[in-house]
C-alpha cells in the first residue's frame, strides 16, 4: 500500500516536471533545428540561427536595453530594498509595520494594472515615456523582494548583534559597515540577481512604458507576427533561458552558502 | 578615594506603547544603587523583575526614564554605549557570525585602531584567560554552547573595561558546565580585577559568585547585601521566601523582652529573635526560620521545659545527634510526613492551630524514624529567626504581590 503510494508520488513528481519543463526543452531542442517550422519530426543540427542572431541588430539593441535597464533598476532595487530591509529588521521606528504593509503593496497589485497606473501618472506628470520609466518600473516591482529576502536573512541573526558592535565601541555607521552590511550581503547579491532576472523577463511594465526603444521581451513578442523570424526568437528565447538559469543557479548557491555560515547566535 | 564603578540613583524605566495602544510599563522603579570598583554584585530576581533593563541602562542601550547613572562618577545618563568604559556578555552570546573568534575577539581593538601588531598580541592573551587558545580561526557555530560563551567573555575583556556586564551568562550551559563555569568566572574577575555587574534568576549562582547581592522583584530593589546577609537576614518577605527555603510563622506578639519576642502562632508560644523594628503587644508579626536551623526531636531534655526562664544550653537527647550549637526555644509540634532527601530528611511538621513548618534534619545511621502523628518537639535557637512586619504595606506588600502587571520574562523583542 505505502509501496504504491511512493510509485504514484513519484509519477506524478516526473510527470509535473515534465509539464513544466518541457516547452523550455523543446525551445531549446528548436533552436538547433535545421528548420524555419517549429514541428516535429527535427530536421537536422544546426548553429545557423545562432549566427542570425549575432547579426540582428535591432534584436541586439533590445537586448542591450533590457541589459541596461535590468543592470540601474536592480541596483536602485536593491540599495534602496536592502537599506528598508536593514530598518525594518535592525531598527525600531514608529510606523514601521504600516511602512512593511506599503512596500510590500506591489508585490499583489498585477504587473499590467500597476503598468496603466504608472502610465498614467508619468503622462499626468508630462514624463515622456523612455527607457527611464521602464527603469522605474521594475524598480518598483523589484523592491519588495529584494526588501523581503533581505529582512528573511537579517531575521536569521540574533538581533543584539548590533547592540554588541556598539557594546564593543563602534558608532552607528561602524556597526553598519562591519555587521549588519556583511552579514546581509549574500542576501543582497541574491536579491540583485533575481531582481535582474526578473527585470529582464519582464513584459507588461516594459510594454507599457516603453518610449520609443524596445526591450528584448516586447521586441520579441512583435517579431511573432513574422513567421520567418520565429527561428530567431526562439533562439533568443533559448538564449536568455540559459543565462537566466545560471543566474538562478547562482543565486540560488549564494544564498544557500550565506545562510549555512549563519550560525544562529542564542 | 576612589569613586563608585557605577551608581544608580533613583532610576525608573517606563517602557510606553506595550502591545498595541497599551499603556506603559514600568520595567524598574526607583533603583539606587552604589557598586564599588573592583566588586562582584549580582542583581538576582526572577524573570521579569527588571534585572536586564537595569543592565541594558547601565550598558547604555537604554536610557532611564527618571534618575541619574554614574559611571566612575560622571554622570552618564545620556552617553551611548560606544562612549562607555563597560562591556557586556550578551545572555545569547552574540558572535558575530562572518567573523572568526579571533577577529571576534579583536572587534573592539579593531574599531578603535588599535595598531594589528598590539591587537593581535591582546588577543592571544584574551583567548588564552579564557582557555581558547588553539580556536581562533574557528569561525562561531564550530564552537561549543560553553566555547561560545568564553568568546564572548574573551571579546569583552580584551578591551579591559572598568565593568563588566553580564546577562545571564551561564543561562544556556548544562547544569555540570555552569558549575565549572561559575567557578572559572568568579576565579576570572579575582585575576582581571574588574568590576563584574552579574545577573541571573539562579539564586545558588549568586550566593555562591558574589561579593555582594541586590534582591530584585517588579523593578525594585528588595535587599543589597552580602550572600551571608542575604541568606541569613532577609530584610522581607519576599527576599526570605525567594532564597532557599524557609519557614513563615504567621503570628500575634505576646511579649518583647530585652533578647527575644514571644508571639503567638496558632495557640501555641513560639519564641523570636528581637524585632529590629518597633512592636507592640497584640501587633501582627511574621517570624522566618530556615529549615536547617530547626531540629526535631522526641521528647524534650528537661532543662528547656516550658516555664524555665533563661534556659542553659539543652542537653541532647540523643547524645549521638549533634544539635544546633544553641538551642533556647522549642515549639510542640505533630509530624505530618517526612520525607529522605538525599543527605536530609525534610520532616514537616503542625503547631497546635495548624501552621505548617518544615524541619531540615541531617541524615544519620541511628536516625529515628518520624510516623504520621507522632508528638515531637521542635527546638532551635530564637537568634537565628527573624521577625518581618506582617504586611509590609507601601513597599515590599506591592511589590511581591504584584500589582496587576504582566510579570511575563522575555522582553518582547523587536517584532520580526
Ligand atoms: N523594550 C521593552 N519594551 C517593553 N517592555 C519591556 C521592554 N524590555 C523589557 N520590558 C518589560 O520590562 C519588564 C522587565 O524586563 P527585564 O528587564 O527583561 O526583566 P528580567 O531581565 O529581570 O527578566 C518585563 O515585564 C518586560 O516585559
Ligand atoms: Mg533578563
Amino acid at each position: 500500500m505505502r509501496q504504491t503510494g511512493k510509485w504514484l508520488g513519484l509519477g506524478y513528481y516526473l510527470l509535473l516536471l515534465l509539464f513544466l519543463q518541457l516547452p523550455i526543452l523543446l525551445l531549446i531542442v528548436f533552436s538547433f533545428n535545421d528548420s524555419v517550422l517549429l514541428v516535429f519530426p527535427l530536421r537536422g543540427f544546426t548553429l545557423q540561427w545562432y549566427r542570425e542572431l549575432l547579426q540582428a541588430t535591432e534584436l541586439i539593441n533590445a537586448a542591450k536595453n533590457s541589459l541596461l535597464i535590468g543592470l540601474v533598476s536592480s541596483v536602485v532595487a536593491t540599495v534602496l530594498g536592502g537599506a528598508a530591509a536593514i530598518a525594518i529588521a535592525r531598527y525600531n521606528f514608529p510606523g514601521r509595520e504600516f511602512f512593511l504593509n506599503i512596500a510590500t503593496l506591489p508585490l499583489v497589485i498585477p504587473y499590467v494594472v500597476l503598468a496603466v497606473a504608472l502610465l498614467i501618472l508619468f503622462q499626468a506628470l508630462k514624463i515622456e515615456l523612455s527607457l527611464w520609466t521602464i527603469m522605474i518600473g521594475h524598480t518598483i516591482i523589484n523592491m519588495p523582494y529584494v526588501m523581503l529576502i533581505v529582512a528573511a536573512r537579517l531575521s536569521g541573526f540574533a538581533n543584539n548583534l548590533e547592540e554588541a558592535a556598539m557594546d564593543l565601541g563602534a558608532t552607528y555607521w561602524g556597526t553598519l559597515m562591519r555587521v549588519t552590511l556583511p552579514i546581509s550581503m549574500p542576501a543582497l547579491v541574491a536579491a540583485f540577481l533575481s531582481s535582474f532576472t526578473m527585470s529582464f523577463d519582464e513584459f507588461s511594465l516594459a510594454f507599457f512604458l516603453a518610449g520609443t526603444q524596445n526591450t528584448l521581451p516586447v521586441y520579441l513578442y512583435s517579431q511573432l507576427r513574422f513567421p520567418s523570424r520565429l527561428p530567431l526568437a526562439v533562439t533568443t528565447a533559448a538564449v536568455v533561458i540559459m543565462v537566466s538559469v545560471v543566474i538562478l543557479l547562482f543565486s540560488e548557491w549564494l544564498r544557500r552558502v550565506g545562510t549555512s555560515r549563519t550560525g544562529k547566535g542564542g | 578615594m576612589k569613586p563608585l564603578a557605577v551608581e544608580l540613583k533613583n532610576v525608573s524605566k517606563v517602557f510606553s506603547g506595550v502591545g498595541r495602544g497599551e499603556g506603559l510599563m514600568h520595567a524598574v522603579k526607583g533603583v539606587d544603587l552604589q557598586i564599588k570598583q573592583g566588586e562582584f554584585f549580582t542583581m538576582l530576581g526572577p524573570s521579569g523583575c527588571g534585572k536586564t533593563t537595569t543592565l541594558r541602562m547601565i550598558a547604555g542601550f537604554e536610557f532611564p526614564t527618571s534618575g541619574d547613572i554614574f559611571l566612575n562618577g560622571e554622570l552618564s545618563n545620556q552617553v551611548p554605549p560606544y562612549k562607555r568604559a563597560v562591556n557586556t556578555v550578551f545572555q545569547s552570546y552574540a558572535l558575530f557570525p562572518h567573523l572568526t573568534v579571533a577577529q571576534n575577539v579583536g572587534f573592539g581593538l579593531a574599531v578603535k585602531r588599535v595598531p594589528k601588531g598590539e591587537r593581535e598580541v591582546r588577543v592571544r592573551e584574551a583567548l588564552e584567560l579564557v582557555k581558547l587558545g588553539q580556536l581562533g580561526e574557528r569561525k562561531p557555530n564550530q564552537l561549543s554552547g560553553g566555547q561560545q560563551q568564553r568568546v564572548a567573555l574573551a571579546r569583552a575583556l580584551v578591551n579591559r573595561p572598568a565593568v563588566l556586564l553580564l546577562d545571564e551568562p551561564l543561562g544556556a550551559l548544562d547544569l555540570k558546565l555552569r558549575e565549572t563555569m561559575q567557578h572559572e568566572l568568579k576565579d576570572l574577575q579575582k585575576r582581571v580585577g574588574i568590576t563584574f555587574i552579574y545577573v541571573t534568576h539562579d539564586q545558588e549562582e549568586a550566593l555562591t559568585m558574589s561579593d555582594r547581592i541586590a534582591v530584585m522583584s517588579e523593578g525594585r530593589v528588595q535587599q543589597v547585601g552580602t550572600p551571608e546577609q542575604i541568606y541569613n537576614f532577609p530584610a522581607n518577605h519576599f527576599v526570605a521566601d525567594f532564597i532557599g527555603d524557609t519557614n513563615f510563622l504567621e503570628g500575634k506578639v505576646v511579649s518583647l523582652h530585652e533578647d527575644r519576642t514571644v508571639i503567638k502562632v496558632g495557640r501555641e508560644d513560639v519564641t523570636a529573635a528581637r524585632a529590629n523594628f518597633p512592636l507592640m503587644p497584640g501587633e501582627k508579626v511574621t517570624m522566618v526560620i530556615r529549615p536547617e536551623k530547626l531540629a526535631v526531636a522526641r521528647e524534650l531534655a528537661p532543662a528547656l521545659a516550658p516555664g524555665a526562664e533563661a534556659p542553659p544550653p539543652a542537653a541532647p537527647v540523643n547524645p549521638a545527634r549533634p544539635q544546633p550549637p544553641r538551642v533556647n526555644a522549642v515549639m510542640n509540634a505533630r509530624v505530618l510526613d517526612s520525607v529522605f532527601v538525599g543527605t536530609d530528611t525534610r520532616v514537616n511538621v503542625t503547631l497546635k492551630g495548624g501552621t505548617e513548618i518544615t524541619v531540615l534534619v541531617r541524615n544519620l545511621e541511628d536516625d529515628e524514624d518520624f510516623k504520621k502523628g507522632d508528638k515531637v518537639v521542635v527546638t532551635y535557637d530564637a537568634s537565628d529567626s527573624r521577625l518581618l512586619p506582617a504586611a509590609q504595606l507601601g513597599t515590599t506588600e506591592e511589590t511581591y504581590i504584584g500589582n496587576g502587571e504582566p510579570a511575563n520574562g522575555a522582553a518582547p523583542a523587536a517584532a520580526k
